[in-house]
């Protein structure tokens, strides 16, 4: 009961404390992303960017795009609960592990964003990609992944982040623990 | 890494169903949320709510869309995959699943009513609400369901009783 308390007192806090902060984050991270989509992509899908909150877009054909902003935000909403309420973590090792995430967390959502252009891409481009009796192998595994990512790896990539930041610490003192008795034995040397 | 080979191949077949068929699994449970979250809304809502076909509760001008995501299928199956990837008996996988699955089932009714409510009284919060801390409590009590499941498999296997530590 304590520790759901503390989750949840420490979920609250987050999302006060990133409230007024987060709708820029989309619109500080659209533009690599377009970039990078457009060094990617052929000449005749090229973005153009309409608005950054919501994310808006349209292609050179004429096509467009959109995704929420806040559809990554939370993820950092959940990576600075996570950060926050785990047990066995220094402080240092709390404000070391927040930048260190919230980088890991910025590439995922390039890589993130990219993926959800492509299929919104394929669903205008190609429709007939799902008809599953003539199937596409690149439009099956973009949408595939693209599923995979909404609905589960968005949920799951900061806390699997949280995670490593607790494995690593406990590896760290581990270590200390098997190397303190033989800085003892140095000493009586 | 076993989390998200589970991960995929449940969604691998969760949206395989619902590109073919989609008549075991994502609309059944698109209907039961619906239907659902109306009795809910009815009882504690201090207004009207109708069910407009299977998948969209409304009231007046205002209608909440119960589709994949909101109708809870992320946390189920990112609860289904953690208990999975755990090594544990059959029995204590099933125990665990018959646990939590429903927990979830309710948390996300509460979830679409109080959408619903905040779309009615507070329009301009609706997006903060529904994209930020919605999705977060969800994730949030699939992890803390999850720390509960993992305690008790430690606990079984040491042989205690797990009401002694709870």
């Amino acid at each position: 009961m304590r520790l759901a308390g503390r989750w949840l007192a420490a979920f609250a806090l987050a999302n006060l404390l990133c409230w007024p902060l987060l709708p820029g984050y989309a619109a500080l991270l659209a533009p690599w992303v377009g970039s990078i989509w457009n060094v990617l992509a052929a000449a005749d899908n090229a973005l153009h960017w309409q608005t950054l909150e919501p994310l808006r877009w349209t292609w050179e054909s004429g096509l467009a795009g959109q995704q929420s902003g806040r559809m990554w935000t939370w993820n950092l909403t959940l990576l600075l609960t996570g950060l926050a309420a785990v047990d066995g973590l220094t402080w240092r090792q709390r404000l070391i592990g927040l930048p260190a995430g919230i980088g890991a967390l910025a590439i995922w959502h390039v890589f993130d964003l990219l993926l959800s252009m492509e299929s919104q891409w394929l669903t205008l481009h190609q429709p007939e990609g799902y008809n599953l009796a003539s199937p596409s192998l690149w439009f099956l595994l973009i949408k595939f992944l693209n599923n995979l990512t909404v609905l589960g790896l968005r949920q799951l990539v900061p806390l699997l982040l949280v995670a490593a930041a607790w494995q690593l610490a406990r590896l760290r003192s581990k270590g200390a623990a098997v190397q303190q008795p033989h800085h003892g034995a140095d000493q009586q040397q | 890494m076993l989390l998200l080979v589970w991960l995929a191949a449940l969604h691998g077949v969760w949206q395989l169903e619902r590109r073919t068929t989609n008549r075991y699994l994502d609309r059944p449970l698109t209907v039961a949320v619906t239907a659902m979250s109306g009795l809910v809304a009815d009882v504690i809502l201090p207004f009207p709510v109708e069910r407009r076909g299977d998948s969209v509760l409304a009231s007046g001008n205002t209608a909440v869309i119960v589709r994949a995501g909101c109708n809870g299928a992320e946390a189920l199956l990112l609860m289904l995959a953690g208990i999975l990837a755990v090594p544990a008996s059959s029995s204590m996988r099933l125990a665990a699943l018959a646990r939590y699955l429903p927990a979830l089932f309710v948390l996300n009714l509460v979830r679409v009513v109080g959408l619903l409510f905040v779309m009615v009284r507070f329009p301009s919060s609706i997006g903060w609400m529904h994209d930020q801390v919605a999705q977060g409590v969800m994730i949030v009590a699939v992890l803390l369901m999850w720390m509960d499941h993992l305690r008790r498999l430690d606990l079984s296997a040491r042989g205690q009783p797990v009401s002694e530590a709870a």
